[in-house]
Order: structure tokens, then sequence, then C-alpha cells
């Protein structure tokens, strides 16, 4: 084909990636118009931007919270919840609440870097399978299925005492584990369109080399992995909580939500609020994300 | 074919749609009259409303978005649409029956072929024994009764027993000419190829034996030769069945090849209704001679297709004159002011048009 | 392909994914920091000389890797999972086939809870769609998926147990009742052949909550499939084909609507059991019952490296044995693709 045959071929077959800062405005104002989706956002809204307030108090060594999470004996021990300790103090009389709000970073941070490596990863492997083909493809197939036989905490939980407790290893443990749904997923939407007129236009107009092709695809497969994230957020959260609950994250006396449940459980009989709270609080992280990436998904469904 | 044996009697029917860009005027003041062991045809483009008419004749359009301005259906003298939903239900299938334009999808993809078909036929049994009573309770009215026809009584069936359903099953397979009728009731939907599922759907159908047919696009969605095959089963069946049949379709090619009688729709319209071979010999309305040019006619002599210029209606429009006019070669001013009646000009030949007439 | 050939290419796939898992475990075992002995006896190895040297010559430890990966499947294969720290250092074989049934009664109650509550009101959601029913069922299902299954186990507990004196706290049974002879091995439905219905009831007494809170953070992808599953099939032609002849609106709803509707629930039932028979690992801790989970969560605290390999390796085989029954089920299911 003559060159100027090409680029008419590509200029007339390619639908470009839609202009993102159009679909952007789309996207934000569905997401306006639904309840659910602001109740969503703004749960978010304050977790995020309370996880990042303790994490730069604590560079700057203030602190946000109305009392030192780890300090003893602000108050007396198992105070119910007052003025002054809205949720509370626990069997050392620290505030539940600063502990609480102090714990928020870890939660917020681990799961979002989960997601986010296993995005990355799992689009690049994915695309690249779909694109390849062959002996990548079946071999990226069977190793995801083996990770799909085990139990996402049951696994994290193995490799996590390979490792050691902590939160970095926790979240080492969880990211190794989380890519192959990404990859699956982006395997399947990448196949939908290898074979689409685009794809084939770029690559004969010289885009030789898989990363440019990865360049053409990846913009389009992009919606359906956010969304799918979106919704994976919550999941990372609730996984982690339980490890923490099962004392393999942040250790005493730094504070966990999932940890500090398993350390209050004990005193249930007589302070019952005591691990509610920081179950309470998981909950609610939980459902703001996921009533945030359901909006999502309705937004970008529709356009 | 006389039409004081009125089966279907559709009179002044409007239908409207709320959409998201407003109100759209489907149906618009139809009359339409149907006898018995008759063959219409109602044809237009998309949108025309006749899907949504035949949808009406049933009973299965969704009432929102769906509403019915105005119009009564009388089907042997009932209004239909002064019935409630649980008396309307009763006319479907063994009354009045539905084929749809794809029966891939319009089958249940998990029930074996003669299990659906059973299924229809068993609500006949049930139908009977209310109809019967329905029939004493006087809801049908003595002017129609079985014993003024010349086609079998429908309402003195006897009761299936299982051996005797299976036997109705086979019947309404050989019906339609299907081969192997044994082996095809045993076969699920997928299993079978689309002309084969649309006998199917036929035989489904009609193994209720219900008064009039209606088959929207029956053939739309296959091959040539098939099309030609159902629709040649579909003119032997009326005759063999004692049924009307009313075929809506886009193609007046496929409508003429079957049908006794066509009316032209346009944009809600009613425009022309005429039997067939008086349609092709001299059609009257503008609309109709444009669809009639657009016809191939497969013949080396044959000139150019001329397409109707401009396009269709918008039906959330509404309309003071023809809503032809401006599309129509032969529009004069009083068609854009006024909306012209459907006049009878010729015995049987009804056309809405001021060319020929108030 | 028919269904021999379709279930053969399961099964093969279904080995090569519990040898993958295994691989895994290999490898962590001897990740574990040190000797690789700890896999099999946890860090205690050293007091138990006897054990170890047995083990070392039987996995032939101080050979290359690759020996030792072929000694371990064989050792696997043999039913060898290695002496539990945490229980006395019996064979871990033993402490599963003494905890396993336990968790299997949770899990089988807390399924039937999640699917009955699942269908019913995904069906009710889709009925009444968009409506104040729809919307109360979203919240309802959404506070249970979105909790953590420890916090819903600890709220129901606290509401039945502590303020409504309802539900014993824990156990599986309460004090003093005679066991059922082991018929199934499994104690409730032993119990329930036997006739021994003193042991039934409190059987079931105690395995209500755990069921329930298991159940209530899973019961909402049942719903969430089924809502959106009605309402897709609701919108196809074969329901207007049903309508147009003449069939009552809830044989129409039921017997073609949910019927196809159902469908997609088989694929899900086996996701669903991989979150429920996690869950128990912190359900069963908090209700004290005697299952896989609670083994699991001591295992972890005593450092029981064995019991944790082992574990990992029921829960995969339960898991892929689960899946493997999904896809034979949904070919019997659906006769698209039985037939296809």
């Amino acid at each position: 084909m003559s060159p100027e045959g090409a680029a008419e071929e590509e200029a007339v077959g390619a639908p470009s990636p839609t202009p993102t800062r159009g679909r952007l405005r789309t996207v934000l104002h569905a997401l306006r118009s639904n309840k659910g989706a602001l109740i969503g956002a703004s749960i978010v809204t304050v977790f995020v931007v309370t996880a990042l307030a303790v994490f730069v108090a604590g560079l700057l060594h203030t602190r946000i919270t109305p009392f030192n999470p780890i300090q003893q004996d602000v108050g007396p021990a198992f105070a119910p919840p007052s003025l002054a300790h809205l949720m509370g103090t626990d069997e050392l009389g620290r505030d539940v609440f600063s502990r609480v709000v102090a714990a928020t970073p870890n939660d917020v941070a681990v799961s979002l870097s989960v997601i986010a490596f296993s995005l990355i990863l799992g689009a690049l492997l994915g695309t690249y399978a779909a694109f390849h083909g062959g002996l990548v493809d079946e071999a990226l197939m069977r190793i995801t299925d083996i990770f799909f036989a085990i139990p996402a905490l049951v696994l994290a939980m193995a490799i996590g005492i390979a490792l050691g407790p902590g939160i970095t290893n926790m979240a080492i443990a969880l990211m190794v584990i989380w890519w192959p749904p990404y990859a699956r997923l982006a395997r399947g939407e990448g196949l939908k369109i290898a074979h689409q007129n685009y794809i084939e236009a770029a690559r004969l107009s010289g885009a030789g080399r898989f990363r440019t092709i990865l360049e053409h695809a990846l913009p389009n497969i992009s919606v359906t992995l956010l969304v799918y994230a979106s919704l994976d957020v919550g999941t990372v959260i609730l996984i982690y909580a339980g490890l923490s609950y099962l004392g393999l994250a942040v250790r005493p006396p730094y504070p966990d939500w999932g940890q500090m449940v398993s350390a209050y459980q004990d005193y249930m009989v007589s302070v019952p609020w005591l691990p509610l709270f920081p179950g309470l609080v998981l909950a609610l992280g939980v459902v703001g994300f996921s009533l945030l990436g359901d909006g999502l998904k309705d937004a970008l469904g529709g356009s | 074919m006389s039409l004081d044996r009125k089966l279907l009697s559709i009179s002044d029917l409007s239908i409207n749609y709320q959409t998201e860009q407003g109100t759209s005027l489907a149906v618009q003041n139809v009359n339409l009259d149907i006898g018995e062991n008759q063959f219409v045809a109602v044809v237009g483009e998309s949108g025309c409303g006749k899907s949504t008419l035949a949808l009406a004749i049933i009973g299965l359009i969704s009432i929102p978005p769906a509403r019915i301005e105005s119009g009564k259906i009388g089907y042997k003298s009932v209004d239909l649409l002064s019935l409630k939903e649980n008396e309307r239900r009763k006319f479907r299938g063994t009354e009045i029956a539905m084929i749809f334009q794809e029966p891939l999808t319009s089958l249940n993809p998990v029930y074996k072929v003669g299990d659906q078909i059973a299924e229809a036929i068993m609500i006949r049994e049930e139908q009977n024994e209310h109809l019967e009573s329905a029939r004493e309770i006087g809801i049908m009215q003595k002017t129609y009764s079985s014993n003024d026809l010349a086609v079998p009584p429908r309402f003195h069936l006897p009761r299936f027993s299982s051996s005797n359903r299976t036997q109705a099953i086979l019947d309404a397979l050989k019906l339609v000419r299907i081969p192997d009728p044994e082996q095809v009731i045993e076969r699920y939907p997928f299993e079978l190829s689309g002309g084969m599922r649309q006998r199917v759907m036929i035989a489904m159908a009609l193994s209720q034996k219900p008064a009039l047919l209606l088959a929207d696009e029956p053939t739309t969605a296959l091959d040539v030769t098939t099309q030609a095959q159902v629709l040649k089963l579909m003119k032997t069946l009326m005759s063999e069945v004692n049924t009307s049949i009313l075929l809506i379709t886009h193609d007046l090619a496929v409508a003429s090849q079957v049908a006794d009688r066509i009316v032209v729709m346009y944009a809600g319209d009613l425009v022309e209704d005429s039997d067939v071979y008086e349609l092709f010999r001299e059609p009257l309305h503008p609309y109709t001679k444009g669809l009639l040019s657009c016809i191939p006619s497969g013949s080396k002599k044959a000139k150019a297709l001329k397409p109707i210029p401009g396009t269709v209606f918008d039906l959330t429009r509404p309309s003071t004159g023809c809503k032809f006019a401006s599309r129509c070669p032969r529009c004069m001013d009083i068609c854009r002011q006024k909306k012209p009646a459907l006049v009878e000009t010729k015995p049987g030949h009804r056309v809405a048009c001021f060319l020929y007439g108030e | 392909m028919n269904t021999a050939s379709f279930v053969a290419r399961r099964l093969f796939l279904a080995i090569f994914v519990l040898i993958g898992v295994a691989t895994i475990t290999f490898i962590l075992s001897h990740s574990l920091g040190g000797n690789p002995i700890y896999a099999w006896l946890g860090r205690a190895a050293s007091e138990h000389p006897q054990l170890a040297q047995q083990y070392e010559a039987k996995y032939h430890l101080s050979d290359p890797i690759w020996v030792q990966y072929y000694y371990y499947l064989v050792g696997l294969l043999q039913g060898n999972l290695g002496f539990s720290p945490s229980r006395g250092f019996i064979p871990v074989t033993t402490v599963i086939a003494e905890t396993l049934p336990y968790t299997i009664q949770i899990a089988f109650f807390a399924f039937v809870i999640s699917i009955l509550l699942g269908v019913t009101l995904g069906v009710v959601s889709a009925r009444y769609h968009h409506q104040i029913a729809d919307k109360s069922i979203r919240a309802f299902y959404l506070a249970g998926i979105c909790s953590p299954s420890f916090f819903a186990a600890l709220v129901l507990l606290i509401i039945f147990n502590l303020e409504l004196h309802l539900l014993p706290s824990g156990g599986s049974v309460g004090l003093g009742i005679s066991a059922p002879t082991p018929i199934t091995y499994i104690p409730i439905l032993d119990s329930l052949i036997e006739g021994n219905f003193a042991y039934f009831s409190s059987a079931l007494e105690h395995v209500i909550l755990p069921s329930m809170a298991l159940a209530f953070v899973n019961f909402g992808v049942v719903v969430r499939l089924l809502r959106s599953s009605m309402l897709d099939v609701m919108h196809s032609n074969y329901i207007r084909t049903a309508r147009a002849k003449g069939l009552k609106e809830s044989t129409v709803f039921f017997k073609h609507g949910l019927r196809n509707a159902m469908i997609p629930v088989v694929t899900l039932s086996s996701i669903l059991v991989t979150w429920l028979i996690t869950g128990t690992i912190f359900v069963e801790n908090i209700f004290a019952y005697p299952g896989i989970g609670q083994y699991v969560f001591q295992a972890l605290i005593n450092q029981d490296y064995p019991g944790i390999m082992a574990t990992t390796l029921v829960f995969a085989v339960i898991i892929v044995a689960t899946n493997l029954a999904a896809d034979i089920l949904y070919v019997a299911v659906d006769p698209q693709i039985r037939l296809s």
C-alpha cells in the first residue's frame, strides 16, 4: 500500500481514543447526579484527606488527633464515649478515637498501592499476552488459574509468615497475589480489540513494536480496568483488615483497625463498643469506596 | 370476503410513547377492519407504527411509556381496550396469537421445543373452560356465535390426555411441514436452523388455534430462500387452519407475494388500504407509488431505482397537515394545512390524500 | 466437544492447578528462613531430633532442590503434611480430619442461607426495581458485603448472645451432650441420621450465629447477580413470546424468567464457597467453633508452619473441587453448553 493510502486508512479507520478532557467532564457530570456516588465520594474524600493529614503530621512530628494514639492513661481505662473521648478509651487508657484516626493511612495506603500495582502489572501482562498469543498467553492463563485456586487471604497469610509481619510485608504479599484478575481482564479486553482496524492500521503505519501497540490499546481497555479497580479497593481493605486482625500487619502499640478489633474483642462483654468502633470505621470505608466504584461503573458504562 | 363478519375492527386508535425527546405519536387515528380468512399486510418504513399497532392488538405494549390515547379495538365484538388485564390475557394465544422477528431469541433456550408447544396447547385447554363460561355470561355477543360460521367451532375441543397432547404437538409440527417431527420435539431451539425455528414458532402459535395470527416481520431475519418458503407456508396454512393473518413488514415485495390486502402506513397514519392486485395496478397515494418504484424489478430493461426524497417524519413533532407533504411530489397547499381523511374511492380501496376528494 | 471430554479436560486442569499450588507451598516452606525442617515441625524442630532426622532422610533435605520437590509431592500424595506443634505434634492430617467436618457444617448452612436469602431478595429487587424495596435491599446487602466478617460476627454475638441471651456464644455443641456415632463423620448429619435429637438441636443452636455471620457478609453478591440477571432476562424476546401465548404473569416470571436467570448462580457458587471458607478463619475464632478456620488462626499465633502450609493446600483442594463441581453442574443446567 502506498504511504498516502496507509495514512488515509489510518485517518479513516482509526477511531482516535476519545479526547480525555471531554470524557472526564461527562463522567463527572454523571457522578454528580448519582446520589450514591456522591455519598461514596464524600466518604472516600474524608478517608483520604485524613490519611494524608495524619501522614503529613507524622512527618512534621506533630499530630492532628486530639490525643497521642499510643500514649497511655490519657483518661480512665474503659471510659465510655464522651465529648472528650469520642470513642472512649481502651484497657490502657488510650484514646480510641485518636487511635482510629491515626490508623487511617495504613489501610488507605496499602489498598491504593496494591490496586495501583495490580492495575499496572495486570494491564501490561494481560495486553501483552493478548497480542502475543501462543505460549505466552497460555502460560499467563495457567499461572493465573493457580492463583485463583487459593483464597487471597490464605495466600497472603502464607506469604506473610514467610516474609514476617509488618505493614510493608503485607503490602508486598498482597501485591504478589492481587494482579491476576487484572491480567485476565486486560487479556480479555485485549483480545476483543486485537483484531480491530485501528490496531492493524497502527501496525501498518510502522508501529511495529509491541510497546506502541500497547500505547494504542491500553487507553481503550483502561476504562474496564478502572471500573473494576474502583470496586476492588474495598476488597483490599477488607483483606488487609483481616491480615491485621490476625496480627500480621501493624503490631501494638501502633494502631491498626483490624488489630484493634482483635485486641478489644476480649473486653466485649463489658465494653461492647470498644471492638465495634474500629470495625464500623472499616465497614464505612469499604462502603464509601464501593459506592464510588458503583457510581463510576454506572457513569462509565453508560458512555 | 364480506366485511359484515368483522373479526377485528379497529376504530380511531391513537397511541403515544413518552420518550426522552418528547411525546412520540406512534399511531394516529387508525381505522382498520379485518375479516375472517383474510391475509392482510401492513407495510411501511421503520417507525411508522405498524409494530406498535400489532402489539396493541395483542395487548403487549408496555403501558408506561406507551399510552393509548383513544380508540377501540373490537375483536369479535368485544372492545379489547376496555378489558382488565386478566381478562385481556385470555384472548392472547387462543384468540389472537403473535410471532416475532427473531426466532432464536423468541424461544426459551432452556426448554425443549416440544415442551414449549405443549405449554401453548395446555393454555388452550384452560382457556376453553374459561371461554365456555364467558359465553354463558354473555361477554361474547350472540351476533358472532360459532353456529353462523363456516369455520369449525373453536370452543369444543376435547380435553387432552398426555398421549393426545403429544399427538397434538406432532400435528402442529406436521402442519408447518417440519420433517421428522418426533426428533424435533426433543430438540432445543439453538439446535435448529433459522427457518425451522420460525416454523416452530408458527406451529406453536397455530397450535392454540387462534382466529387471528399477527406476524411481526417473521422473515426479515431469514435468508431469501427460507423467507420465500415460510411465506408460502403461511399462505397455505391460512386456508387449512381458518385463521386470518396480519403480516407486518417493511417489504412491499414480500407482502405482495402472499397478502390479499395491503395496508400502507406512514408516520403513524394509515394512508392507503386496498386489495393487492388493485394496489399494484393503480396505486393512489403518492407514498405508495414511491414505495412501488423502490422495488427492484430484476429485469434488464429496468430503470434506476427512485428513492423517495427526504427523511422519515419526526414523530415527536405535531403536524397540522399531511405528514407526507414535505416529501410528496404532488403536494398542494391544502396538504400543508389540513390532514386528509381516509376515504373509500372505490369499494375496498381507501386512501388518505387530498388528490382524491375531501 | 461432548460432556466426557469436557469433564476430562477440566479434571486435567484441576490436577495441574493443584500441582501448581503444591509448588507454591513448597517454595514458601523453603522460604521460612533457616531450615526447611521448620515447614514440617515448626520452629521447635530442635526439640524433636528423632522426628527431625526421620524427615531429613525421608525428604532428602540434603539433596538438590528438585529432588526435594519430587519427594515433597510424593509425600503429599501419601498424606504426609507434617506434625502440628500447636496441637502437640500430632500429624497435621489428623487435625484436619478432626476439624474439617465442623467447617463443612458452618459453610453448608452459610451457603444455604446466602443462596436462599440472596435469590429471594434478588428476585424482589428485580420485580420492584428502582422502587423502595429495591433500594432498601441494596442498603441492606451493601452493609453486609462491606463489613469484615469478624465485625459481623462480633455484632451478631453482641446482639444475640450478650444482649438478648438467645443463642450460645461459642463451641459446636452444648456441654455434656453425647456425640453421635460417626457415620458420615459430619456430626450434625450423623446425629440426624441416628435420631440423637439432643445433639442435633444443640448443634443447630450453635451453628446458627456463625453461619449467619458468614452469610451476612456474602449474600450480597447473590442478590446483585440475581437482580441484574432477572432484569436482563425479563427484557428478552422469549419472555415476550411467553406472554403472547397467554401465560399468567407469575408463570412467565418464574417458569420462564427465573429459570434462565438462575443459571449464572451456578458459576457464582464456587466464588461464594471461596469467600465462605476464608471467612471461617475469623468467624470460627470468635465463636470458638472447632473447625479448620480456628486451626488456621491458632497456627498463625503459634507459628505452626506445618499447619499453615497444610491448610493452604486443603483450602486450594476444596476450591478446585468446588470449581470442578460447579463447571459440571453448569453443563447440566445449560443445555446449550451440553450439546454444542
